[in-house]
């Protein structure tokens, strides 16, 4: 047997996935997914640093709806993702790549961080490196999942 | 000391991924006004 097999309830991991996302209605919403040029700080709790924002993307109102299995037992994940995507009119900008993302609640304060660029295997993969001064950003989906295999 | 009940809940962290896609559009050219000022 591996040292490390832990697993845990698909009820359970449901729960957890809906905690995380329901997050991000908190406070006054909607919510955003901002996006940073930067290193990206170690824990999502951390200060930002020398991080930039780059761009705002604005979510709907309720940001996601609820968790399910579905036909996959491997992961609780998100259904809809969010629901109407995240949207950004007109991007900070800046010359230098992307990095990383943080899912923020409508305080400002992050539930979530991830990388992000335009390299696949990051956890949010954009067309474009670099984001211009004034462009549209959309995010069409951020899904959060949370599998029942923890090991 | 801990029983065989409570290591197997002692996980270190519960995994949580996301992973999702997006789409930069380049700004768009204001050329309705350059035509009004032409």
């Amino acid at each position: 047997m591996p040292a490390h097999a832990c697993r845990i309830s698909q009820v359970v991991a449901t729960a957890i996935c809906n905690l995380v996302v329901n997050s991000v209605d908190a406070g006054t919403p909607p919510g955003s997914v901002i996006i940073y040029t930067g290193t990206i700080p170690n824990t999502c709790d951390m200060a930002l640093g020398s991080a930039v924002e780059v761009a705002t993307c604005t979510l709907n109102d309720t940001a996601y709806g609820n968790a399910s299995f579905g036909t996959n037992t491997a992961d609780a994940e998100l259904t809809q993702s969010p629901i109407a995507g995240a949207h950004c009119d007109s991007a900070t900008g800046n010359a230098s790549p992307v990095t990383f993302f943080r899912l923020c609640n409508g305080a400002g304060t992050a539930v979530l961080q991830g990388t992000c660029s335009a390299t696949a295997g990051d956890d949010l993969v954009l067309n474009a490196a670099t984001i211009s001064t004034a462009s549209t950003v959309d995010i069409s989906s951020l899904i959060v999942s949370v599998p029942v295999n923890q090991s | 000391m801990m029983t065989e009940a409570e290591q197997a809940i002692a996980i270190d962290g519960i995994k949580i991924y996301a992973h999702g896609v997006g789409t930069v559009n380049p700004p768009k050219l204001d050329t309705e006004t350059e035509e009004e000022e032409g």
